[in-house]
C-alpha cells in the first residue's frame, strides 16, 4: 500500500517521524499555509495552487509536474482545523469570545454562545484550502482518504502576548478544553458533508482533549502550535490502524 | 348652512375612500406627522410582525441599526435561528409592553432583570428570550453574559437611533408571582417548567400598557433627546388565549386595547407616530385576503402591501411606493401566496405544539 501525506506545515512532524522509522511506503506533498494546502487536481494529477509558497516533497519536480494520484492507495490530509492563533494573524478565535467562560467582555471581540462560536468556526473552516483539498480528492481520487485534525497547542508554550492569553487570561485552559472537544466535531461534520467514506483520526490521546493541550514534550522547541517527530510517530501509528 | 365635514378630504368619507374603491386601491391610509428619511437610523423590536419591517427598511435603502450582528460568514438562515438580524438587538420577540419596559429599564440600569434561568437536560434558557438559542445556552454563566451583551446592545441602540419602531403584540402574559417578572412566553411552552406556585396569568389592562410604554419611552428619551417612536399593532391573532373567553374574543380585546394605547400615545406625544398595519391587514374592507389559510399568519403579499403603504406615507423618492393598482397584485393575494409563508420567527406559534 502506497500513501501520500498531503498538508501544510504540520506535515513536518510526520515527515520527521517517517525519517526515523519508515514503516509505511509514503510520499509527501506539503504547501505552507495556515488554512491548509491550496491544491488543484487536473486529470488525475495533484498540483500546488499556491503560487507564492514552495512545495515541499520527496518527489523530484513535484512542484511543476504534480503527483499522479493513481499511484496511491490512500491520502492522509494533515492537518484540518483551526489555524494557529498568533499576534500577527487575523483569526476567528480573535473575533469571537466564548461568553460562558467568565471572561470580561472585550470591546474588540464579539461574545457568543459556545454553540455560535462552533457554528462560526465551522463556517470558517469549511472555506479553508485544506477542506477544499479534501473535497477535490473525494471527487477525483479512488483510494482511501484519511484526515487528521490540527494538533492542540501546547499551552505551556503559548507566548505571554498570544491573543488567546490576552482574551481568556486565567480561563485559557477552559477555552482550550472547549476547543479540544469542539474541533474534532467540526471536522467530522464537514467531512460527513463531503463523503461518509472519509476516515478521521482522533486527537492522538484522549487525555490531551481533557487537558485542552498537547504535552510540551510533543511540540517543537519554540512553537506551541507545531509538533515534533514524537507526535508524528503517534499519528503514523493511528494511520496504520486506520488503513483498511 | 355649513358643517365641519364639508371641507374634509375624500379619505375622510367611507364611500369614496373605501366603498367605491377596489381594496387594493385604498390609499392615504397613513400620513405621518413625524419626518422619516433614509438618513435616519431606525431600530425595530416587538412581536413577530415587526420582523417584516426591518427587512423592508433594508430592502428600501434605510439605515436599519443592527447593534448585535451575527458573526461574519454565518448563513443568514442559521443567524436568524439564533436571533441575529431579526431585531436591532437579540431579544427575540418582545410581545408585551411589560416586557419592553423590563428590557429598557434593565438596559439603563434602572431595574435589574430577574436572575431566574431555566435548566433542562444540562442546557440553560433565558426566561426573557427562551428561544434565542435553539438548543439553550451551555451554562448559566453563558446565559447571563450574553444577556448583558444584549443589554449593552440595547443601550447603544437607544442612545443612537433616530426612530424606534415597536410592534405591540399581546396583552396576555405570564408573570412570576413573587418577583412580578413578566416572562416572554408561558413557562413550560418554549422552555422552563410551569408551576402554579410561581407562575400566574395576567391580561394587561389599557392603563398598565400605557404606563409601561410611557415609562420605556421616557427612559429612552432621557438618553436620546431627538429620538422618535413609531408604534404598530401586530395584526397576527393570538395563537391561544389563557383567558376564559373564546380565542377570537380574546384576540379582539387584546388588539383593541393595544390599538387604543397606540392611538392615545400618538395623539398625546409629538414624537410618537402610529402606523396602521393592523388596520390594513385585519379590517373588513380587506376581507381577510392577506391572511394565510389558517386565518392567522400574514401572507407575503399582505406584508408587501402593508410596507407599500408605509413607504407611500413617507413620500420618498426611489423607494417602493404605493401609487395605484398598477403596483398592486392583480390576483387574489390568498391564491398567490399559498406557498410563500415567510420564515418569520414567531415563538408564539410554538404554543400550537402544546394545544390539544
Amino acid at each position: 500500500m502506497k500513501g501520500l501525506i498531503l498538508g501544510n506545515s504540520h506535515v513536518a512532524a510526520l515527515r520527521a517521524a517517517f525519517s526515523r522509522n519508515q514503516r509505511l511506503d509514503l510520499d509527501f506533498f506539503a504547501i505552507p499555509g495556515g488554512v491548509g494546502p491550496r491544491i488543484r487536481i487536473d486529470q488525475g494529477r495533484l498540483f500546488s495552487d499556491q503560487k507564492l509558497a514552495a512545495v515541499h516533497s520527496n518527489i523530484g519536480n513535484a512542484e511543476v509536474d504534480g503527483l499522479d494520484l493513481s499511484c496511491y492507495d490512500y491520502v492522509l490530509v494533515a492537518s484540518l482545523g483551526v489555524a494557529a492563533v498568533r499576534a500577527d494573524f487575523s483569526h476567528p478565535y480573535r473575533q469571537f469570545v466564548v461568553a460562558g467562560l467568565g471572561v470580561p467582555l472585550d470591546p474588540d471581540a464579539m461574545p457568543l454562545s459556545a454553540d455560535m462560536v462552533e457554528i462560526a468556526t465551522t463556517a470558517n473552516i469549511r472555506q479553508q484550502a485544506g477542506i477544499k483539498a479534501v473535497r477535490q480528492l473525494a471527487d477525483a481520487f479512488a483510494g482511501q482518504i484519511v484526515c487528521a485534525t490540527r494538533p492542540l497547542p501546547a499551552v505551556a508554550k503559548l507566548e505571554a502576548d498570544n491573543p488567546l492569553v490576552n482574551i481568556y487570561g486565567d480561563k485559557i485552559l477552559s477555552f482550550l478544553r472547549w476547543h479540544a472537544e469542539t474541533q474534532p466535531r467540526i471536522i467530522r461534520t464537514i467531512l460527513d458533508e463531503i463523503s461518509s467514506d472519509i476516515t478521521m483520526l482522533d486527537t492522538p490521546n484522549p487525555t490531551w482533549v481533557k487537558a485542552g493541550s498537547t504535552p510540551v514534550e510533543y511540540c517543537m522547541a519554540n512553537d506551541a502550535w507545531h509538533m515534533n517527530a514524537d507526535y508524528g510517530d503517534i499519528v503514523l501509528e493511528q494511520l496504520c490502524d486506520a488503513l483498511k | 348652512m355649513t358643517n365641519p365635514y364639508e371641507k374634509l378630504p375624500q379619505k375622510s368619507f367611507w364611500r369614496p375612500a373605501i366603498a367605491d374603491r377596489n381594496m387594493l386601491e385604498i390609499s392615504e391610509l397613513w400620513q405621518p406627522k413625524i419626518t422619516i428619511s433614509q438618513d435616519n437610523t431606525i431600530a425595530t423590536a416587538g412581536s413577530c410582525f415587526a420582523q417584516h419591517i426591518s427587512r423592508a427598511l433594508m430592502r428600501n435603502g434605510f439605515s436599519w441599526l443592527d447593534s448585535e450582528p451575527a458573526p461574519a460568514g454565518i448563513p443568514s438562515e442559521i443567524a436568524r435561528d439564533y436571533g441575529y438580524g431579526v431585531f436591532s438587538f437579540r431579544t427575540g420577540n418582545i410581545y408585551t409592553a411589560a416586557a419592553l419596559r423590563q428590557w429598557v429599564e434593565a438596559a439603563f440600569d434602572v431595574t435589574p432583570l430577574s436572575n431566574e434561568i431555566w435548566e433542562s437536560n444540562g442546557r440553560y434558557y433565558d426566561p426573557l428570550r427562551p428561544a434565542i438559542e435553539p438548543n439553550g445556552f451551555s451554562s448559566a454563566e453563558e446565559c447571563r453574559a450574553l444577556r448583558q451583551h444584549t443589554l449593552s446592545a440595547m443601550r447603544k441602540t437607544f442612545s443612537e437611533v433616530n426612530l424606534f419602531v415597536f410592534t405591540l403584540g399581546l396583552t396576555e402574559c405570564w408573570k412570576n408571582k413573587e418577583t412580578g417578572f413578566t416572562y416572554a412566553a408561558c413557562p413550560g411552552t418554549l422552555a422552563g417548567t410551569f408551576d402554579t406556585r410561581f407562575h400566574v396569568f395576567h391580561n394587561q389592562t389599557y392603563n398598565e400598557i400605557l404606563q409601561d410604554i410611557e415609562a420605556a419611552f421616557d427612559l429612552i428619551r432621557r438618553h436620546n433627546k431627538g429620538v422618535k417612536f413609531l408604534l404598530t399593532v401586530s395584526p397576527v391573532p393570538l395563537v391561544a388565549t389563557a383567558d376564559k373567553h373564546h380565542v377570537l374574543v380574546s384576540t379582539t380585546y387584546s388588539k383593541s386595547v393595544l390599538r387604543a394605547v397606540a392611538g392615545d400615545l400618538e395623539s398625546v406625544f409629538e414624537d410618537v407616530e402610529y402606523f396602521p398595519s393592523y388596520e390594513i391587514i385585519s379590517t373588513h374592507p380587506f376581507r381577510g385576503s392577506f391572511f394565510m389559510p389558517n386565518q392567522r399568519e400574514v401572507s407575503t403579499a399582505g406584508v408587501d402591501f402593508v410596507m407599500r403603504h408605509f413607504f407611500a406615507g413617507l413620500k420618498l423618492s426611489g423607494v417602493d411606493q404605493l401609487e395605484s393598482s398598477k403596483d398592486c397584485p392583480k390576483e387574489a393575494p390568498l391564491q398567490r401566496n399559498f406557498e410563500e409563508i415567510d420564515d418569520i420567527r414567531c415563538e408564539e406559534a410554538l404554543l400550537e405544539a402544546f394545544s390539544k
